[in-house]
């Protein structure tokens, strides 16, 4: 959810507004720490529970997906 | 000069409508935009207060091979639509054929507008080989819904140069929600980090024959919008 | 034209003046027709602007005394007025005048400019040559480099020993410390840290020359009465100077402490035990705290809550199997919350023990930020993070400074323990902390022996080897204290256990500690016993003035050459290492409201340690009203009855004391009178103002949506929420009845919720959301959306005004005077009814005091008709 104050008010730094709304965005670039990497650890136990909420998302998952997104470590990946 | 395509991964999932949006949007921040309908339903007009499918158009012109550009509409300073033209099946077959045959005759055509645009948008179709791979663009988006549809499309090994723009997304949906998540885990690259909004006042832009950066631009999918025009010029600056 | 000229009848009518006013006022106006030309457009233009200009005028009832107020006004007016409001004639002159004052200042400030920035350039101007030395230097053998490192040092302290020991006359004195300044005020503005250390070495010189002096050259030890006086002040004053150098010990290199990255393999993090222990709070303080904890991001296999419930009772036990989190009461409540973390620990075993109190609700990212610590460094016990709190405390609250001004704790959790954390002497502080498992054990526990058990554990644990940090990023908030009574308590809590543990476990005795952890402890320890002291410096001018005892026993003027130095150093310094964190002069209003209620326990406690019991800060109640606190308020106005009387002696020593002794009476009415405004400031904090909400709003910007029932959405910027409802701002006005169905759309991550709520209020722009009916499971959801942020408290000081000395001593200044007018609004009606002709004489001599003109917005409110 990406919201500029005006229409017309164009910014460079769109991803900065989108840092707003992403809270650990913000804590890195507050705190001056571009290297974290942190684990949206609510994130992954949400997808877990999605799989199994929506069987046809699990099945898919089995059908082209070797690796179960449990055990990839990484959720969060900033797309540049 | 930069050339974006918007693609649906399947029919109906408001790729032209968000085209147009995003048009007026990129017009609004200063661009001078000219908006190509790729599409044989010749419909994408329609969002720009121009007639149901005009008889002339590119298309039209291509196989007539009088001059193309002289059937684009200027709707407003800064924003031109160029129409597809009235073609009956078997002349649309016959023009895919040509594009087919002729592979650089669009972008020689696009290098021809390099100085007086700084966009070009196509709007393209679902099928139609030679349409779709004509243009050279330098943005691909591919336009999708968060519905179970949308996601058995994009199983298979999908076409990794186009980013995709997740269209009506409704949060309050539980599924949408799970798949977004799921897709932001798979699709971590390609996914754009702006998404689209479902929205009333997008339905009903169209209804009123407006872009909805016009009909409603306090509305939340004309900041959306915005987000994703602001993208387009940093992505731009940055392939320029 | 005649009623304009001579507006004696509208005078009489209108404004009820009268019949001598309304001739005086009239006669003034028409001699100001027929002398000035009021109908010439530069004095029309400034009857236009008449509101802006004599704003304390422009609606008043006119008296005989404006013209005298009009004439202050003008010539204030033509002092101060803004460059925009000028007319150009005047401008011109007003420029011209201030060309000449500033060629003048000029001769001054240029080479003054020329010299600081200089030495602002000074570290890029000589690097090359610092670079040069420091590669000989390093070339330089050990033994040799050690001599040279002792003779520096040798040669340093004898010259310091001569900067304080040697006695100068007035005039070597006065070259001495204004040398000293001007190099204080130079430096000052450099950047960097050596700057800082430079102002803390020039501080500490002229603090212990003053403090020498004080003791070799002012006791008058032919006199009993002035000898006892003497001597008290200047131990009060000992200790002062002995918790300013500790003080510069303790935070001259913060640390600034980053996070350590975890390993990317989840297996290896550890297990950790979250403890919430409760006692008497409510269980709707407590929820929050547990949704907020239940949104750690951790592996869930590792994360275990616990509620450590004190008071046994079935609600808690009831919710924590409603949210799924482990419930523990134990059947007595010995030692109070060590008691209770200390039965806790026999039934966890985790790697980590988290604690945080039932109010203090963690960010997701508490735990992924905190404990890569503990795998780098395995002999960390803990890791601390700052205190936050998101209602304000009772001096915000009634003195109105909540998020403009750092508050009482900022300088502990901004500055203190950063630089404890240098020393590895970071302290436990009972919550928002996390604590090793092997490390607590290893000390058997938390401590119990006294009221501050966190302190006492973190002393131990330096004490058997283990290290602590400290990371200064917010991870938690939690309310405030309520009422100036509660706060007062728990200061009296921490004093009087900080004192026991200083008499039981002295920090500067027994095994175990570095040098420097010894100083962060005492000065700690030593911070607490401030009440004394303080009460002593409110109180020392009277030993002259109604004792006629000469406290210090030296010329006039001489004081002010050896205590002014020491003053004005000791604030650029404190200015400069913690303005961010503590405005100049604030501190004299902590101490002051809580000199007199730690003055006690604290020596009682440091005579017999074991007496004292505990206290719980009570948390989550509400002021139902504006009032004020007389009992606590008390003490306070007893002292400033007796600098009342003391300014009374004042006057009648002026007249009747010998000559010689007139500047040691106007010294020491400066000093009364300050006093008098440090002791209003604490009464001010005593006015209790009325809370207005139930639940306390946190203000934020975060960006946000909206979803109504109609498919509409609208792009909204959330300005506050609370555990109830929000309030949005959006783009546009949307008109809505109130009830209607409005759905929050908002982002945590890359992940966004919605909340189904109903508007309340709708005004304008402003949007205002419930949502008491949310399920359960969004209410925790929408705890983790707002106060379980990872960033939800990293902003807090951006509304900070930076520090001026100055300003802030003017603030402080109005602050006492505003202070003493609020008792008088509180006074009882007889009282009122006495002290009211005193007031009104005040009030009307201060009708006369210029004001500032009004900025030159176009006029909105106001009636227009009247000129």
């Amino acid at each position: 959810m990406a919201t500029l104050p005006t229409a017309t008010q164009i910014s460079a730094d769109i991803l900065s507004r989108n840092e707003r709304a992403d809270d650990i965005e913000r804590l890195k670039s507050m705190m001056d720490l571009p290297t974290l990497a942190y684990v949206d650890i609510s994130a992954q136990m949400e997808l877990l529970q999605a799989l199994e909420r929506w069987p046809l998302l699990a099945h898919l998952e089995a059908r082209h997906r070797l690796p179960k997104p449990a055990e990839l470590q990484k959720t969060r990946v900033d797309t540049p | 000069m930069i050339a974006m395509s918007l693609q649906g991964i399947r029919g109906g999932v408001g790729t032209s409508t968000t085209l147009a949006a995003l048009s007026f949007a990129l017009s609004s921040l200063g661009q001078k935009v000219l908006v190509i309908d790729m599409c044989p339903e010749n419909a994408l007009g329609l969002h720009f207060n121009l007639d149901y499918a005009p008889a002339e158009g590119w298309a039209r012109a291509t196989l007539d091979q009088t001059p193309w550009y002289e059937h684009a509409w200027n709707i407003e300073s800064g924003l031109d639509v160029l129409p597809y033209g009235t073609l009956t099946d078997v002349d649309v077959l016959q023009l895919d054929q040509l594009l087919r045959d002729n592979p650089p005759l669009w972008s020689t055509r696009q290098a021809s507008l390099a100085h007086s645009v700084d966009w070009v948008l196509f709007d393209l179709p679902q099928r139609l080989p030679g349409h779709i791979a004509n243009p050279r663009c330098e943005i691909a988006l591919n336009v999708l819904n968060l519905d179970a549809a949308s996601h058995v499309l994009l199983q298979p090994q999908r076409n990794s140069a186009q980013r995709l723009l997740v269209n009506r997304f409704d949060p309050a949906s539980q599924f949408q929600r799970d798949l977004l998540l799921l897709w932001q885990h798979h699709y971590a690259q390609s996914l754009l980090p702006i998404h689209l909004h479902a929205d009333e006042a997008m339905a009903e832009a169209l209804a009123r024959r407006e872009p909805v950066g016009r009909y409603a631009p306090g509305s939340l999918i004309a900041q959306d919008i915005i987000s994703l025009a602001s993208w387009c010029l940093l992505r731009g600056g940055r392939l320029e | 034209m005649t009623a304009r000229l001579f507006p004696y009848t509208h005078l009489r009518r209108e404004q009820n003046c009268t019949r001598f006013t309304a001739f005086i006022l009239a006669l003034i106006q028409v001699c100001g027709w027929i002398f000035l030309r009021l109908e010439s457009p530069a004095w029309q233009a400034l009857r236009e602007q008449h509101r802006q200009l004599y704003p304390h005028l422009a609606d008043k009832r006119i008296t005989l005394g404006d013209p005298l107020r009009y004439l202050t006004q003008t010539a204030w007016l033509l002092l101060v007025r803004p460059a925009a409001q000028t007319l150009p004639q005047r401008q011109r002159t007003r420029r011209r005048l201030k060309g000449y004052l500033m060629a003048v200042f000029s001769i001054v400030q240029r080479p003054w400019n020329l010299l600081s920035d200089a030495f602002e350039q000074l570290p890029t101007a000589i690097s090359p040559q610092v670079r040069k030395g420091s590669r000989w230097w390093g070339a330089v053998h050990w033994p040799m480099r050690k001599l040279l490192y002792i003779a520096i040092g040798a040669l340093a302290v004898v010259l310091i020993f001569i900067c304080v020991t040697e006695p100068f006359g007035y005039l070597a004195q006065l070259v001495f410390v204004v040398l000293l300044w001007a190099i204080a005020m130079l430096v000052r503005r450099m950047p960097g840290r050596f700057p800082t250390l430079l102002l803390i070495a020039l501080s500490v010189i002229i603090s212990c020359r003053y403090l020498w002096w004080r003791y070799t050259s002012t006791l008058n030890w032919s006199d009993k009465l002035d000898l006892v006086c003497g001597l008290i002040l200047l131990l009060a004053e000992t200790y002062s100077w002995m918790v300013l150098i500790l003080g510069y010990v303790q935070t001259s290199w913060p640390l600034n402490r980053k996070p350590a990255q975890l390993p990317p393999d989840l297996n290896l993090w550890p297990t950790v035990d979250l403890l919430i222990p409760t006692y008497n709070e409510e269980l709707s303080v407590t929820r929050g705290t547990v949704y907020a904890a239940l949104g750690i991001d951790w592996p869930k296999d590792k994360l275990r809550i616990h509620l450590l419930d004190d008071g046994n009772r079935a609600s808690f036990k009831m919710f924590a199997e409603e949210v799924g989190i482990n419930y523990i009461a134990r059947t007595d409540n010995r030692h109070a919350k060590a008691g209770n973390l200390n039965h806790a620990l026999t039934q966890i075993d985790g790697d980590l023990v988290a604690i945080f109190d039932c109010d203090h609700m963690p960010a997701r990212s508490f735990l992924q930020l905190t404990v890569g610590w503990f795998l780098r460094d395995p002999k960390l016990a803990l890791v601390q993070t700052p205190h936050h709190f998101l209602s304000p405390d009772p001096f915000e609250r009634n003195l109105g400074t909540f998020r403009n001004r750092p508050n009482e704790g900022e300088l502990f959790y901004g500055l203190v323990q950063d630089g404890n954390d240098m020393w590895n002497a970071a302290f436990f502080c009972g919550s928002c902390a996390i604590v090793r498992r092997t490390a607590i054990d290893s000390i058997g526990g938390f401590a119990v022996e006294t009221v501050t058990e966190d302190a006492h554990t973190a002393l131990r644990l330096h004490r058997n080897g283990w290290n602590s940090a400290y990371l200064r990023i917010p991870q938690a908030a939690g309310l405030a204290t309520e009422s100036l009574s509660a706060h007062i308590g728990q200061r009296i809590r921490w004093a009087r256990g900080m004192v026991q543990i200083f008499r039981t476990d002295n920090p500067l005795l027994g095994k175990g500690l570095t040098v420097f952890q010894r100083v962060c402890y005492a000065n700690a320890m030593l911070h607490f016993l401030v009440g004394l002291p303080r009460l002593v410096f409110l109180t020392a001018p009277l030993a002259f003035l109604l004792l006629h005892a000469y406290i210090i026993y030296a010329p006039a003027l001489m004081i002010l050459l050896y205590v002014l130095p020491h003053m004005i150093h000791a604030s650029l310094t404190n200015s400069r290492m913690q303005g961010a964190y503590r405005q100049t002069f604030w501190g004299e209003v902590y101490e002051t409201v809580l000199a007199w209620y730690i003055a006690r326990p604290t020596t009682v406690a440091l005579f017999s340690p074991s007496r004292g019991k505990f206290n719980v800060t009570a948390k989550g109640g509400m002021m139902e009203e504006n009032q004020f606190d007389w009992q606590t308020a008390k003490p306070y106005l007893v002292l400033s009855v007796l600098n009342v009387l003391g300014l009374g002696f004042a006057v009648w020593r002026l007249f009747t004391g010998p000559a010689d002794e007139i500047i040691t009476i106007i010294v020491s009415v400066l000093w009364v009178i300050y006093n008098l405004l440090i002791i209003g400031a604490a009464v001010a904090v005593a006015a209790e103002v009325r809370q207005v909400r139930h639940t306390h709003r946190v203000q934020t910007r975060l960006p946000g949506a909206i979803k109504l029932a109609d498919g509409h959405r609208y792009p909204c910027e959330l300005v506050d929420y609370s555990d109830g409802g929000v309030g949005l701002l959006l783009n546009q006005p949307i008109a809505l009845p109130v009830g209607s169905l409005v759905s929050l759309i908002l982002q945590r991550g890359n992940r966004e919720f919605v909340f189904s709520g109903s508007l309340t209020r709708s005004h304008d722009l402003f949007m205002g959301l419930n949502f008491a009916q949310l399920p359960a499971e969004q209410k925790i959801e929408f705890v983790q959306c707002t106060f379980g942020r990872a960033d939800a408290w990293l902003d807090h000081n951006s509304g900070f005004e930076a520090d001026k000395p100055v300003q802030s001593l003017r603030e402080i200044l109005a602050l006492g005077a505003k202070g003493y007018y609020r008792l008088y609004e509180y006074l009882p009606a007889w009282m009122r009814h006495l002290a009211r002709p005193l007031v009104r004489v005040l009030q009307w001599l201060g009708s006369f005091f210029p004001r500032m003109p009004k900025a030159s917005t176009p006029l909105i409110s106001g009636p227009v008709s009247r000129s």
